[in-house]
């Protein structure tokens, strides 16, 4: 397939997203998804997307599992940012807030990285902008993602009811115009870049 | 194709500063392929019940709007799917979508729109396919207010 360009990552001109497999549309048993999963691989899908919210936590397992043993050949993208509430009737009843702390984004990326089972997330969102924390803020915790090898680029998020600037704050802060080093044992740096609806 | 709102503001700072773009959703969470015509195909529980576009009335009222893609696939032996892909995927090589699906039908359906060209001509029509004002029903409506309740204090 053809390949594209975010920032400085290469991925599939298509990706998968996986957030109906376990979350909001209503879910299906997990072999079908695993199937879906892999078929993409196959096809040459290289960019797949999850977030700590889809379940919640149950579609980074999945995928996790789903990957196994072809981890090195794609690119995984997952989120943080919103309050889940420890019990509900569904995932959507779940998302009861948003939490863009420094420290929320340093425990869900630990947290992600064991669900899914992999040393380094290659996408980090930014699910929502949280209006009680300066998006620079946010963004700082998740470049120091970056500098630990945890993460390899940050993505900032779609904006809903937030300040009307945050989303290109976001953009233009001075963690995703300061080019960030991965510091991750590559011979060369790569910079935070990519970014994301 | 029916929300627009990246246009103004996002897309040119991301390109003014060689970021690249994802957007999700790029099939209108089922709408703009048609597999998602009226409340019935809707099942009980699914987010998308609590979606102002995705009241019974407002799915009829859009229906129409699916009549440029349609027109298009047809003439080219597509899938309504893969035209609204391909024309987000028309819209810059620094633009990733990532549709969502569970089955591998679906999924082999999204792949090939990457096989398919659209003129000129065909992305005109499919730009004014959907004016904003046209549409009915908001994206998100109360189903999104968990954004603006800050529920963490």
């Amino acid at each position: 397939m053809e390949t594209r360009r975010l920032g400085e990552l290469n991925v599939s001109a298509v990706g998968l997203g996986c957030m109906g497999m376990s979350h909001a549309y209503g879910g299906q048993p997990e072999a079908e998804s695993i199937a879906t999963i892999r078929r993409a691989v196959e096809l040459g899908v290289t960019l797949f997307d999850t977030a700590e919210v889809y379940g919640p936590y149950d579609n980074e397992v999945l995928l996790g599992k789903a990957l196994k043993g072809v981890r090195d050949r794609v690119a995984i993208a997952t989120k943080f940012g919103f309050k889940i509430a420890p019990e509900g009737k569904s995932g959507s009843d779940r998302m009861i807030g948003v939490n863009g702390t420094p420290e929320n984004a340093k425990k869900v990326a630990d947290e992600s990285l064991k669900r899914l089972g992999i040393e380094v997330i290659d996408l980090y969102y930014l699910h929502r902008v949280d209006p009680t924390v300066p998006v620079e803020d946010s963004v700082g915790a998740m470049a120091d993602l970056v500098k630990a090898g945890k993460v390899r680029y940050l993505v900032c998020p779609r904006r809903m009811r937030s300040r009307s600037d945050a989303r290109t704050r976001c953009i233009r802060s001075r963690h995703c115009k300061a080019n960030i080093p991965c510091g991750n044992g590559m011979s060369k740096p790569r910079f935070c870049r990519p970014c994301a609806s | 194709m029916w929300e627009r709102n990246v246009e103004a503001e996002i897309l040119p700072t991301v390109r003014e500063l060689n970021i690249g773009f994802v957007p999700f959703a790029p099939l209108g969470r089922g709408f703009l392929t048609g597999s998602i015509a009226s409340a019935g195909d809707i099942a009980p529980g699914d987010f998308r019940e609590k979606l102002p576009r995705f009241q019974p009335e407002a799915l009829a009222a859009n229906a129409r709007l699916l009549i440029a893609i349609e027109n298009i696939a047809t003439a080219l032996g597509r899938t309504k799917a893969q035209i609204a892909l391909a024309w987000v995927l028309h819209k810059g090589r620094d633009i990733v979508p990532i549709p969502g699906t569970r089955r591998v039908s679906r999924l082999e359906e999204n792949v090939q729109a990457t096989e398919v060209q659209l003129s000129p001509a065909e992305m005109d029509a499919l730009d004014v396919a959907m004016p904003p004002d046209q549409i009915v029903g908001d994206r998100y409506g109360q189903a999104g207010a968990w954004a603006s309740k800050n529920a963490r204090k």
